[in-house]
């Protein structure tokens, strides 16, 4: 419309002077612009990973026995120290008893055999038996005392019941495992990183990581590096890495509970140059070019694209920051065109 | 051979056949098919191939190649246009034009089997090319259903019920229904989840195979008879896929799908198109008519059941007419018909006017019944009542008294003079049979040039030639019949010795002009000259035109918006622009299309191929004068919706729809110098100062990205590019896993992974590939070794088998495009073409140049025939030269009517003046005819030219008058207005040439000196 009466207002202009049309005849197009702008090039990379505990300890019984007692509730917590199953202890008790009365005959025999001997009463031989019997009774004793202290199993460490495998009033054998207990002051995430990303990163230790809980992807944990294996897995050929939390027992993390590890390299790889994607053309030979803004013109100019984040382009090559370029209408453009610079109202 | 004796006195077969006409006429008319344009078949296909996951050089190298070497060596071929899209191969097959609709099937038959033959040798992957023949097809009734309030199941319902409804209606052909919202079952996975639990896809496409096919049950012999057992369906089988359980490879524990996977039915992410009206979703309806039925009937009975069905549906479901043929044809041919009988009822007060009462009634008379036998012949011959015919109606009305006039008048001279009806009938008719029947012919064979065109627009016409030839011929046989015999009832047998009745002031004065145009007759001759010379100068000022445009209260707007545009987008920029286009004063309805364009409602539109970055609105106005006015409004107000795109304002144009009335094309193998090429005439156009709309069909190129797939790593991990392609789209669009058959929709079943927003190329990056072999996950960036991202062509046109583009615009509001064509051609034609390139033009001008070639190549043939009758006439040389001598000075009258009128010089104009070369030549022999006769009963050669031209002024004027009375109702008919400027205009000089030059030339030829008596 306007364009109309623009022309209409032309003509009645060109009789008076020819020239008046030309000018206006090359009356700018206003573009959008937008100045590109630096980005670092940082890699960021995320995994999927298991959450596991630093520690987990079986716990057995050295003796056996009948339970009598157990309080292992899966996922409590149990404090050090804290008992968590017992044996009927009643016939190490009565093992320690007989023990007991075994090392005290021992022990007077070897008072009264030592009274004699001094005066020359015994033999040194006799004098030895007694002294041997005293000291192996007494080993039995302890060991009677030991193995009724191991009717008892208490926490070793702060920790978590994990798992139990046996039920109380169960007969338990020497040495089955009867609970595992965890240590979850710090825990462990472990995933597999692609050889590719290994090889690229290999001594990298500056490294930014965190780590979300799939379910509660708002809480974000910071983690640090703490192994990786030297060897790949033969199938898929990646490389298991562990990375590590501690305080974590405030936290909602469970071992054994998926985790989305966000690993960001301080590693800089030079500087890329970020432009909306709407200011990108395809150009020849499968490349990109941009529309330059040069001061009232618009030029060609071929960009390489190295990447896209959210709706911004990253530019390995063709541009510097603060150049300007098109970001709207860029169909429209073409070499040479007169342009000026849309300002937005304030 | 006394014709009008045998009809004087055998009066009883003359009476049967007039009243035959006027009863058939009668019933024809009632019964006689309507139409809005005529029956035009396009005679185009379209071969539809899909090759997922190809890009477009590889579709358009590996398939659409193909394909088209396969149908090159089909004969019928006039072109073959190909669009190479990524992924889909579109192929249009135009037939030459001289293949008649009849032939078509067959046509479309040969190509399906050389299609089928081919087929085996296209690349694996690709779908078996379907031919879309109905592609042409023109559907009369156009309704959109908006029920704003239901869900899309409720609404897929309502369309289904009411689509069958339409298809029991009589005379329906077709019912297409558009615009429904596709919807699909879309399974949220959790990547890590499903990993963790060591399930693939394969496991859970599996699973749905197993539960969702359909089941045959047995059957038992129970007591002699037969019992079948059924498996009971599930009542509500969405909710049954989360209660599959799947078993966990290695133990023997199940999951739910429920409890692995969300399972909602969503509408289809990615739609192919969308359709809405005012502002709501709409669902359109368009219903085309058999045949051979009456247009007008159909439209009642399917708006009335439309009205029948929303009586039973809930309230809330709105049906609106987008475009009613049958509304539209009523009233065109209602309004035809009006203008018919105002042109009888003009003509025949004329008549009366100048030649008496008695004559009024008898030439009337004798119109009324041609017409009436016309529309009987049309009705046997299978012809309808449409724009073009009913046209030519009114066009011949003019010419068809001509006969009758001249009959009537000489009998009435001769009765008066005493003679009794069946001599004087028997003298006139005898005289005058044969110049009469040439003189009719020629005129008919004026018309020839569009009944033997065998181009589109020949097609578009033809009825115009039929029309011509039926109402001519019956003229003449009415006028040599039934004229005299009316004539013995009305006239009445004067005294012998009449006195001379005085002449009248009109031709006093022509006696006048005569005479002194014979005095100086090289004088007159060097005015014709000159006129006739500064007629064919002035005419470069004339408008160049080619089909007017329509007078419907509809224009389009056309939305582009780049080529790689997601459909989503579009769509929200289209819901903007609707609003803006709502709120406009004058608008009454906005119908919108996403994504493609609207069915073929009207011959006078060409939908658009679907494309996801394109967007239709069709704006209904309250007047259509004012359309210029809202579309210049419009076009500035949305400007604002895209900064990206561009709206296009279009209005339908009378005959074949074009896509652009500005085109250029050019031709080679490299994209990037068809690019350039492009480039350098786009330059030109946006230079000129009011060409628009300035765009290319190669469109802007698209980004790709390229996930590098490792060979090496990927044959470690056992993963297979099968695995990796599924990982690719499960991360991203969604992998479609299944399909569920719910009543008579198929619910594709798709799954997807669950990321927080839209996925985008870090989910990608960060998904991981399922290994088949392994059954194991392997993470994305192992298999992948880097991602590459390029531009890639998104459309390949080829046109004939090589790479074109072409270069669209229009031309400004207030020009038509012959001259903006004239404006930049040159400077087009100066770009530098590369060796192996070149340059076409198309639009207005490749068309308007088609049909005046094929009209050409008629043309010869009826002008030889023309010219053989007037010799034959004749039997002699000098006369029919006068005739041909007189018959370029016609040109005269037209430039001053369309100079006057300010009307472009189009194709129906030609037409016009075509048809004045045989109303001229008609009235140029029947006063030749006379001259001699006069001569030849002894009169002195002056006094016999000088009477037979005093004589013959009142049938030539008579007839003149009459034909542009006849043609004047159709000023108003935008279609028909610069054929009948060009007729009316033409016709008054070339009436004054006759009664001038005639005489003027036929002094100088016969060396009649001429001596004051």
């Amino acid at each position: 419309m306007k364009q109309w009466i623009y022309l209409s207002l032309l003509i009645l202009v060109q009789s008076c002077s020819e020239e008046a049309a030309v000018v206006s005849e090359t009356s700018p197009t206003v573009v959008q612009t937008f100045t590109a702008v630096t980005q670092q090039n940082n890699q960021a990379y995320e995994f999927p990973a298991v959450v596991s505990a630093v520690k987990n300890v079986e716990l057995r019984f050295e003796v056996a026995g009948r339970l009598i007692a157990t309080n292992l509730v899966k996922g409590k917590k149990v404090e050090k120290g804290q008992v968590l199953a017992q044996i009927d202890p009643a016939p190490y008790e009565r093992k320690v008893k007989d023990r007991e009365v075994r090392h005290q005959v021992a022990t007077n025999d070897l008072k009264r055999i030592q009274a004699l001997y001094k005066k020359g009463g015994v033999s040194h031989s006799d004098f030895d038996n007694a002294k041997s019997l005293f000291e192996t009774t007494l080993l039995d004793l302890n060991n009677a005392k030991q193995d009724l202290s191991y009717t008892k199993i208490s926490a070793p460490f702060d920790g978590f019941v994990s798992d139990r495998y046996v039920e109380n009033n169960s007969y338990v054998q020497v040495g089955s495992s009867i609970a595992t207990i965890q240590d979850r002051s710090t825990l462990y995430f472990s995933f597999d990183v692609p050889e590719r990303i290994m090889t690229l990163n290999s001594g990298n230790k500056d490294v930014e990581a965190s780590a979300r809980v799939i379910g509660l992807e708002d809480q974000v944990y910071k983690i640090h590096y703490v192994e990786h294996e030297a060897i790949p897995d033969p199938i898929t050929q990646t490389y298991n890495v562990t990375f590590a939390i501690d305080n974590a027992q405030e936290t909602a993390l469970i071992p054994g509970s998926r985790a989305m590890v966000t690993i960001q390299t301080n590693l800089n790889r030079g500087q890329l140059i970020a432009i909306p994607v709407s200011a990108v053309i395809g150009d020849a030979e499968s490349g990109f070019a941009v529309w330059e803004f040069n001061n009232s013109v618009v030029n060609k100019q071929a960009v390489q694209v190295a990447g896209i984040v959210d709706n911004y382009a990253l530019i390995s090559s063709g541009l510097t920051a603060g150049e300007k370029v098109v970001s709207a209408g860029t169909t429209y453009m073409r070499e040479g065109l007169a342009v000026r610079e849309y300002k937005a109202e304030k | 051979m006394d014709i009008a004796r045998y009809s004087l006195t055998k009066s009883v077969n003359i009476w049967l056949l007039a009243i035959v006409c006027i009863v058939g006429g009668l019933l024809a008319l009632d019964k006689i098919g309507r139409l809005e344009d005529p029956v035009f078949t396009i005679k185009e296909s379209m071969i539809m191939t899909y090759y997922p996951g190809a890009s477009a050089e590889k579709v358009e190298k590996e398939l659409t190649e193909q394909i088209e070497i396969a149908l090159q060596k089909m004969p019928q071929l006039k072109r073959l246009k190909s669009t190479s899209k990524p992924g889909v191969s579109q192929i249009r097959v135009e037939v030459l034009s001289h293949y008649n609709t009849e032939e078509l099937p067959q046509i479309w038959d040969e190509l399906r089997k050389r299609l089928s033959d081919l087929s085996s040798s296209l690349p694996i992957g690709t779908t078996t090319p379907a031919v879309i023949d109905d592609f042409g097809d023109v559907y009369g009734l156009y309704y959109a259903l908006t029920a704003p309030d239901f869900s899309p199941y409720q609404i897929r319902e309502f369309s289904r019920i009411i689509r069958r409804e339409l298809l029991t209606i009589d005379g329906v052909a077709k019912v297409d229904t558009n615009g429904i919202l596709e919807e699909e079952i879309v399974a949220t996975f959790d990547t890590y989840q499903i990993a963790g639990l060591g399930l693939s896809f394969p496991d859970v496409t599996q699973l749905l195979s197993n539960n969702l096919q359909p089941f045959t049950g047995g059957r038992l012999l129970v007591d002699g008879k037969q019992v079948r057992i059924s498996l009971a369906d599930s009542s509500d089988r969405i909710d049954e896929i989360g209660n599959l359980s799947i078993v966990l490879p290695g133990n023997n524990a199940s999951i739910k799908l429920k409890d692995i996977a969300e399972i909602s039915i969503q509408p289809v992410e990615i739609p192919q198109s969308l359709m809405r009206f005012n502002g709501e979703d709409a669902i359109t309806f368009a219903v085309s008519a058999k045949f051979d039925v009456n247009i007008v009937d159909v439209g009642k009975k399917v708006n009335q059941k439309v009205d029948e069905l929303l009586a039973r549906f809930p309230a809330g479901i709105e049906v609106d007419r987008l475009y009613d043929q049958a509304g539209i044809v009523e009233e065109a041919v209602d309004g035809f018909i009006l203008n018919l009988e105002v042109s009888v009822l003009v003509v025949t007060l004329a008549l009366c006017l100048f030649m008496g009462w008695r004559s009024g009634v008898v030439v009337g008379v004798t119109l009324l019944i041609t017409v009436l036998g016309t529309v009987l012949i049309m009705w046997l011959y299978d012809l309808r009542l449409q724009r073009i015919s009913l046209g030519a109606m009114v066009i011949a009305m003019g010419m068809l008294v001509d006969n009758a006039i001249v009959v009537a008048e000489g009998i009435m001279m001769r009765m008066a003079k005493g003679k009794s009806a069946l001599e004087a009938a028997s003298f006139i008719v005898k005289r005058t049979q044969w110049p009469l029947l040439g003189a009719t012919i020629i005129g008919i064979m004026a018309f020839s040039g569009i009944g033997l065109s065998n181009d589109a627009t020949g097609e578009f016409l033809f009825s115009l030639f039929a029309v011509v030839l039926i109402s001519l011929m019956l003229s003449w046989v009415f006028a040599v019949t039934l004229t005299p015999l009316l004539g013995k009832y009305f006239y009445k047998v004067g005294e012998s010795e009449q006195k001379e009745s005085a002449p009248s002031g009109f031709s006093k004065g022509y006696l006048v002009l005569l005479t002194q145009a014979l005095r100086f007759r090289w004088i007159s001759l060097a005015i014709l000259v000159v006129i006739t010379i500064s007629a064919y100068a002035s005419f470069g000022l004339i408008k160049q035109g080619f089909f007017p445009p329509s007078n419907a209260p509809v224009f389009f707007v056309n939305y582009w918006s780049p080529q790689g545009r997601d459909i989503r987008t579009t769509e929200a920029n289209m819901k903007l622009g609707e609003q803006i286009i709502l709120d406009h004063a004058g608008v009454s309805s906005v119908a919108s299309f996403v994504g493609r364009g609207a069915e073929r409602f009207t011959l006078l539109y060409g939908p658009e191929m679907p494309n996801e970055s394109y967007g239709l609105f069709l704006v209904r106005v309250k007047d259509a004068t004012e359309i210029p006015v809202v579309a210049r409004a419009l076009a500035e107000k949305l400007k604002v919706v895209d900064t990206d795109g561009r709206f296009y304002m279009k209005v339908m144009q009378f005959g074949p729809s074009a896509p652009a009335k500005l085109q250029a094309r050019f031709s080679g193998s490299d994209p990037e110098v068809l690019r350039d090429l492009a480039q350098q005439t786009k330059n030109i156009y946006f230079d000129d100062p009011s060409i628009g709309n300035v765009r290319d069909d190669w469109r802007e190129k698209g980004f790709i990205i390229t996930p590098q797939y490792d060979e090496i790593t990927a044959g470690l991990a056992g993963v297979s590019r099968t695995d990796f392609s599924e990982a690719i789209q499960f991360a991203t669009s969604g992998l479609r896993i299944g399909q569920l058959q719910f009543g008579d929709y198929l619910y594709p079943i798709i799954a997807k992974s669950r990321v927080k927003t839209e996925p985008d190329i870090d989910d990608l990056k960060n998904s991981v590939v399922w290994s088949t072999s392994q059954r194991r996950y392997i993470p994305f960036q192992q298999i992948s070794s880097d991602i590459k991202y390029e531009s890639e062509e998104l459309l390949i046109q080829r046109r004939d088998r090589v790479r074109t583009i072409t270069i669209s615009a229009e031309p400004g509001l207030n020009e038509t495009a012959g001259a903006a064509f004239s404006r930049v051609r040159q400077q087009i034609e100066d770009i530098e073409l590369p060796t192996g390139y070149s340059l076409e033009f198309g639009g207005e001008f490749e068309s308007a140049n088609d049909a005046q070639k094929a009209l050409g190549a008629g043309l010869p043939l009826g002008f030889l025939v023309m010219f053989l009758i007037s010799v034959l006439l004749f039997g002699r040389v000098r006369q029919p030269l006068i005739i041909w001598l007189i018959v370029p000075m016609a040109i005269v009258g037209v430039v001053a009517g369309l100079l006057t009128a300010d009307m472009p010089f189009g194709f129906m104009s030609l037409l016009g003046f075509l048809s004045l070369f045989g109303m001229l030549i008609k009235n140029a022999i029947v006063l030749l005819e006379e001259i001699d006769l006069q001569i030849n009963e002894g009169k002195p050669p002056l006094q016999g030219l000088i009477e037979a031209s005093v004589s013959r002024l009142r049938p030539v004027a008579l007839a003149a008058i009459t034909t542009i009375l006849g043609v004047m109702p159709l000023i108003f008919d935008p279609f028909f207005a610069d054929m009948s400027v060009t007729i009316m205009g033409g016709l008054a000089f070339a009436t004054l040439l006759t009664l001038i030059a005639v005489p003027v030339f036929y002094s100088i030829f016969f060396k009649i000196r001429y001596e004051k008596t």
